[in-house]
Formats: C-alpha cells, sequence, structure tokens
C-alpha cells in the first residue's frame, strides 16, 4: 500500500452549486405530495368526484341565475313583481289572453334568430349523457334557455326545471371539454350537471341525484352516483344560501297520520289510478305535440297559438300560468273545494298539452306533479267523502298522487318517491308514498313501455349507441401527451414531474418518444430526505423496464385483464410495434366505458 | 445503509492505488477487480454498460466521487468495487479521487439506490473523505465507510 494520497478538495463553490441543483423548495414540495398521496391517495374517480363538486356549485349559480332572470323578464312583461299565478289574478282578462301568446312569440322568434348563431341544433343533455360524447352545445343551450325564459315568465304550462337543468348540464360539460376528457367521464359529469340542476331546481339532493341515476343513466352503480350525490348536495347548499330559496322544503304540507293500518288500502287504490291514468296523460301530450306538428305553422306562430290558448284558459283560471307550483301549495293546503280543483285540474291538463304541444322549451317534471297532486286530491275527496270520519285527508292523497304519478310518468319510482319526500320533509307520508308509487310504476310500464324522458332518447337513434360502445378500444379512451421524461432527467427534474403530476409512476421516452419505461415514485419516495441523491441519480438508474403497456386497438375488456394485474391508475398506449408513445388510458375511464357498455347492453329501453 | 456498502465491499476489492489517469481506463481498472466474481457473468457486458452509462450523464457525484454504475443483465447480484487515485482522475470538469463501481440485475432498483444513497451520504462529509485518503490498508477504508 503506498502513502495515503492528497484529497484534490473541490471548491466550496462548486459542491454548493451541485447541491443547489436540486432547488431548495421542491423536496418539501415533494415530501407534502407524497405524504398528501399516501394519506389521501387522489384517484381519477376521486379527481371526478371534485369536477362533481365544482359542477354542482357552478350548475346551482346558473339556476339561481335563470330564475332571478325569470322573474325580471315578468316584470319587464307585465310590471308586476308578484308571483305568476298572483299576478294573472290581478291582469284584466284580455291581458291574461295575451301575455302568454306574447311570451310564446317571442320564445319562437328567439329560436328562430338564435338558432342562426347557434352551431349545432341538439341542446338535449339526456341525449349528450346516454348518446353523444358528454357534449352539451354552449350557444344552443343558451338560446333555447332564452327561449323557455320567455314562454315561463309569461306564464307558459311549463317547468322551469327544464332549462335549469338544461344549464347546470351546459356548465359542467365545459370542463369536460376544455380538459379533452374521455366521453365516459365528460358524459359523467354532464350527468352530475343535470343532478345539480334538478337538485337545486327543487331543493331535493337526493331525489337531483336518484333522477339522473335512475331516469338518465339507468345506474346506482358507485362510480357514478357517488359524483352525482356530491353534485346535487353542493348544488342544493348553494342554493340554500341564496336569500330566494332557503332551507324551507318546497311545498307546505299538513301534518299527517294514519290511524288504522286499513287507511292504507284507498292510497294503494290511488296508486291503481295514477298508474293507469299515467300512460294517457302521456298520450295526451304526444298527441297535442303532433296535432301542432300537423298544423304546419311557422314556429313562432305555433308557439304563439300555445301561449294564446293558456290564455284563453287563464281567463277561467289563472291557476292554469306557470309550472304549478304555487297550485300544488294551495290544492296542499285545502284551500279549494273538489268542484274548484276539478275545474283548475282540467284547464292545467289542457294548458300544459298546450304549451309542450306547440314545441316550448321547458320541462314536464312540475305539471306532472301538479297532474298528480289534482288526481290525489280528487281521489282523496272521494274517499273522504266515502269514510268522512276517518283520518284519510284529500290534501295526503295529493302527496301521495304527485309521487305515484311522477313515479309512473317517469318509470323512475325510487326517485318519485324520495322527491317527494324530500319536498314536503314529511316523514309519515313514507308508506302510503312507497306504496302508491310502486304499484302506479308496475301498472303504467305493462300499459306504456315508454316513459316521458325515453320517448325522445328512442327517437334519436339509441341503437347507434350500442353500436358506438360495443366497438370502443383503448384508442377511444385514450388521452394524449401524457407528461413524459427522458432517460437523461435529473432527480430534481423528476421531482419536479411528481409534484406537477399526480400519477405514480412517470413514462420515461427517447428522443424519438419510444416508450422506455417507467420511474416510480415508490422507488424514490424512501430518499426524498436526501438531497445527495441529486447529484448521483438520473431517470435511467431507477428506470423500471418492465411495466405492462397497451395497443391502441385493444378492445376495453382485454385492457381491464391488464389492470388486474397493476396497481397504477393508467396505463402506456404504444404504437402497435412500434414502442412510440402514443397516450395513457385510465382505469376510472375504463371502468365508466364498461359500465356504460354493460347498461347498454342489459336495459331493454335506452333510458 | 452507509454499512450496507462497507458489508458488500471486501477488502479484495478495493484498490488504493488506481493507476489509471485516463476516465474510462480508470472505471475498466476498478471494475477489473470484480471480473472473476461469480456474480458477474459477463464481464464484457458489464463494462460495456459502465461506460455507456457515464456517457449518457457523468457519474461523477461533485466532491472529488464518482459512482459509474449499471443496472445489468451481466451480473446476478449487486457487486460493488472501489479505486482511489491520489493524482485524481478527470470526470468531465471535475478530479474525481475515489471511484465506487456498482452493478445490479436490472430488475434490482431499491438495492441500488440503498447503496449509491448511502455511499453518498457518508461521502458528502469531508471529513469522511479525508479519512479514506489516510487509510493505510482496504480494511481502514472498510472501517471508514461502516462508521
Amino acid at each position: 500500500m503506498g502513502d495515503a494520497p492528497k484529497i484534490t478538495s473541490p471548491s466550496g463553490e462548486s459542491e454548493s452549486a451541485r447541491v443547489l441543483r436540486l432547488r431548495p423548495h421542491l423536496l418539501p414540495l415533494l415530501r407534502l405530495r407524497v405524504w398528501l398521496g399516501e394519506r389521501f391517495k387522489p384517484t381519477e374517480l376521486q379527481t371526478t368526484l371534485m369536477w362533481a363538486g365544482l359542477v354542482g356549485f357552478f350548475g346551482a349559480l346558473s339556476s339561481l341565475l335563470f330564475r332571478e332572470l325569470t322573474t325580471g323578464v315578468h316584470y319587464l312583461l307585465t310590471h308586476s313583481s308578484k308571483a305568476l299565478v298572483d299576478s294573472f289574478y290581478a291582469m284584466p282578462p284580455w291581458q291574461r289572453a295575451l301575455t302568454p301568446m306574447l311570451g310564446g312569440a317571442l320564445a319562437g322568434t328567439t329560436i328562430f334568430f338564435g338558432m342562426r348563431f347557434a352551431r349545432s341544433k341538439s341542446t338535449d343533455y339526456m341525449e349528450a349523457i346516454v348518446l353523444g360524447e358528454g357534449n352539451v352545445p354552449f350557444r344552443s343551450s343558451l338560446v333555447k334557455s332564452a327561449s323557455a325564459l320567455f314562454t315561463i315568465a309569461t306564464g307558459g304550462s311549463i317547468g322551469r326545471e327544464g332549462p335549469l337543468v338544461q344549464l347546470a348540464a351546459m356548465v359542467a360539460s365545459l370542463p369536460g371539454r376544455f380538459r379533452k376528457w374521455p366521453a365516459p367521464r365528460r358524459r359523467l359529469i354532464v350527468a352530475c350537471g343535470a343532478a345539480a340542476g334538478i337538485a337545486s331546481a327543487y331543493n331535493a339532493p337526493i331525489a337531483g341525484a336518484l333522477f339522473v341515476a335512475e331516469i338518465v343513466l339507468g345506474s346506482v352503480a358507485m362510480e357514478s352516483f357517488g359524483p352525482l350525490v356530491f353534485a346535487s348536495v353542493i348544488a342544493t347548499m348553494t342554493v340554500r344560501g341564496s336569500p330566494m330559496i332557503g332551507d324551507n322544503p318546497l311545498y307546505r304540507v299538513p301534518a299527517f297520520r294514519l290511524n288504522a293500518s286499513w287507511e292504507i288500502l284507498p292510497y294503494a287504490a290511488l296508486g291503481v289510478v295514477a298508474g293507469m291514468a299515467a300512460p294517457w296523460f302521456l298520450r295526451f301530450l304526444r298527441l297535442c305535440e303532433t296535432w301542432f306538428e300537423k298544423s304546419r305553422l311557422p314556429l313562432t306562430l305555433r308557439l304563439a297559438l300555445g301561449g294564446a290558448m293558456v290564455g284563453g284558459l287563464a281567463i277561467l283560471h289563472p291557476e292554469v300560468a306557470g309550472n304549478g307550483y304555487s297550485s300544488i301549495n294551495d290544492i296542499l293546503q285545502s284551500k279549494w273545494t273538489w268542484e274548484v280543483v276539478l275545474g283548475i285540474f282540467a284547464c292545467k291538463v289542457l294548458a300544459t298539452g298546450a304549451t309542450f304541444g306547440s314545441g316550448a322549451v321547458g320541462g314536464v317534471f312540475t305539471p306532472t306533479l301538479f297532474t298528480g297532486c289534482g288526481l290525489g286530491y280528487l281521489i282523496g275527496c272521494g274517499f273522504h267523502a266515502l269514510w268522512p270520519h276517518s283520518a284519510l285527508m284529500p290534501s295526503a292523497f295529493a302527496l301521495v298522487g304527485m309521487g305515484a304519478f311522477l313515479a309512473a310518468t317517469t318509470h323512475a319510482p325510487l326517485m318519485a318517491m324520495l322527491m317527494v319526500f324530500e319536498i314536503t320533509l314529511d316523514y309519515a307520508i313514507i308508506l302510503p308514498l312507497m306504496l302508491g308509487c310502486v304499484i302506479a310504476y308496475y301498472l303504467s310500464i305493462g300499459i306504456e313501455p315508454a316513459s316521458i324522458y325515453s320517448e325522445s332518447l328512442k327517437r334519436k337513434g339509441a341503437r347507434l349507441f350500442d353500436e358506438q360502445l360495443s366497438n370502443l378500444r383503448v384508442l377511444d379512451l385514450m388521452k394524449t401527451s401524457p407528461p413524459v421524461i427522458p432517460v437523461t432527467a435529473e432527480f430534481n427534474e423528476i421531482a419536479q414531474n411528481f409534484i406537477s403530476h399526480r400519477f405514480n409512476y412517470l413514462y420515461v421516452v427517447d428522443a424519438d418518444r419510444h416508450f422506455l419505461g417507467v420511474v416510480s415514485l415508490h422507488d424514490i419516495k424512501p430518499y426524498l430526505n436526501e438531497p445527495e441523491m441529486a447529484d448521483v441519480i438520473i431517470a435511467e438508474d431507477i428506470l423500471r423496464e418492465d411495466f405492462p403497456t397497451v395497443t391502441p386497438n385493444v378492445p376495453l375488456a382485454q385492457a381491464l385483464e391488464y389492470f388486474a394485474h397493476h396497481d397504477g391508475e393508467r396505463l402506456p398506449v404504444l404504437e402497435e410495434g412500434k414502442h412510440t408513445l402514443l397516450g395513457s388510458v385510465s382505469k376510472s375511464d375504463l371502468i365508466l366505458a364498461i359500465a356504460d357498455r354493460a347498461k347498454a347492453e342489459s336495459a331493454p329501453s335506452p333510458v | 445503509m452507509t454499512s450496507i456498502a462497507a458489508q458488500l465491499l471486501h477488502p479484495n476489492r478495493i484498490l488504493l492505488d488506481l493507476t489509471a489517469t485516463d476516465k474510462n481506463e480508470a472505471i475498466l481498472e476498478v471494475a477489473g477487480i470484480v471480473r472473476a466474481e461469480r456474480d458477474v457473468t459477463n464481464f464484457g457486458g458489464f463494462c460495456e454498460e459502465l461506460l455507456a452509462r457515464d456517457e449518457l450523464r457523468s457519474t461523477a457525484a461533485g466532491y472529488g466521487v464518482a459512482f459509474p454504475h449499471a443496472r445489468t443483465d451481466a451480473v446476478r447480484d449487486l457487486v460493488i468495487a472501489a479505486g482511489r487515485s491520489a493524482a485524481g482522475v478527470r470526470f468531465g470538469g471535475e478530479t474525481v479521487n475515489f471511484i465506487f463501481v456498482i452493478g445490479t440485475p436490472r430488475e434490482k432498483v431499491s438495492d441500488y439506490l440503498v447503496v449509491v444513497g448511502g455511499l453518498a451520504r457518508a461521502l458528502r462529509a469531508e471529513k469522511t473523505r479525508v479519512a479514506l485518503a489516510a487509510a493505510r490498508t482496504p480494511e481502514e477504508f472498510i472501517t471508514v465507510l461502516g462508521k
């Protein structure tokens, strides 16, 4: 052994310069990211949940804005700041007749001119969720909402929940489009928007989530139901925070009780009547639609004619104006005799047929609730007359009638019973309500297989949707341009990438973008406190080459098998035979797409 | 962790007086120590990969120490050898006095990080480098690393 050598001591400056390559703020940030990642491990589904919350908030804001605008337009056109029905009561007969007609003409004109500005004619959010790519067109949604604004503000017998849901769904489709999400996730977020719209329209978060799950998605799988619930809750909290809504139930109901078990039987009878009447109500609405279409009038005139019919009926009964909300409250408070209710009920059904049939933009949800309410009340009056000393209250029948009729027209009994429970917050009604909803639903689907919503979807070609889904391959769900690093990437560059992206694996490529392997956050995690690693480690040193990959033409089911043996959230997608990195596919998108396909294959009807 | 490197370093795997003055020659001189090791199944391939990795980015750590290394199929288990040069060897713009050659099987990413992390941590301390420079025998060299 020779003498000990003299150490060529490197200058302090150059050594510190090397250490500084790992910028001081980077390691604490990376440690925080690992700490958060280990404790919260945000998967794509959890990120979707976050987006669902945002969509719920902004969807609710759009609902509040629409309500304000409705009040504003009503004031502009009638100089009345009262509620719709009160306002119509105060009008002279000529004004009652002309106001909905003027609204119809304005609504038609808006569509006529607005559709030149819109790029796409189809705005239906259900179509976007079930059949489409999850895109709700921005311009045409605004045009149709503006048209609905005129119809609703001038007393058209149609629900404002239609445009509220449309606007919320349109707001929800924006992040998916800008962030270029795959179609299944875009559809889910639009569904969240729709749920937020219903929840904020009725102050009913459970029904909001169930409306979309039961009617539109046809599934309560947690992958989709969780985000729907989250969006609904956030939307409801948002509208409850506004002075317009508050946290009161939408409808005030008198106390209800069952004195004896047999008293539930008349409610079962109401379920039978509602189940048989609902298909005829749907057929009546379609008949009105056909009649208006056959008239071959231009849209503006058609809507004005529909408005004039509502106006004519409003001369007899001003209660027909609007969606029926205030009339439902009056019926529930037993303000009217059965003869008066019968008159209003008949006129309201005709007014709804006129508005809906003329092609006005809006929802039929609240008018359906009114029809069920009126029907239930009248039947309740009949039972009360038969057994005057029993506790059978017509207003309780009105409540159960709302739920039963809704279940029978929407084919969504769970949503219907929870909706009525939520908008009244009266638990005592739950037993007769559940019974009535289920009986009405089973009877109605025997008579009329299509629900109020499935009809429009059927027209839009659900078969095409089935074909689209069965042909889905990895390519259809692939996200392009995933973050990549070169093999020469130093420790600080690797750390920076793990901070910027919440992935656990970084893809490593060569200069020609050939996939070489991954760097795992798990591998470098123990060394995050050791800045000296920055001096010696590059991506090549910690590259894991044995990482599973897929090619673009792999069917979805096969891709899912890869995930079964892999704990990562994403898989790299490589060009067939060339190993060029094309993009990545995520497990969440895959599960959502396969759930969609399973639903499409098993469901007898498109919704 | 340093002790793990120390445990892997047998006195036979340490050259206290490197003769090479050129970077590649110095790497090969240190690697030559493990030529006959049972765990080195393809010495030629191992050397090629060591040089290729250093070509990709210098393995000099910046404080007079270099870690030429390869994750390679040419070794069956982790092998490590060390060399000391009193005159120093130029690794790009740096003069290096200690060269630690490390070979790990391709799939053993964690083992590589454990060894390199331990060595880098120990050798960044100037007193360790001074003690290693003063070591008169391979056994002393290992003792310093094991502290």
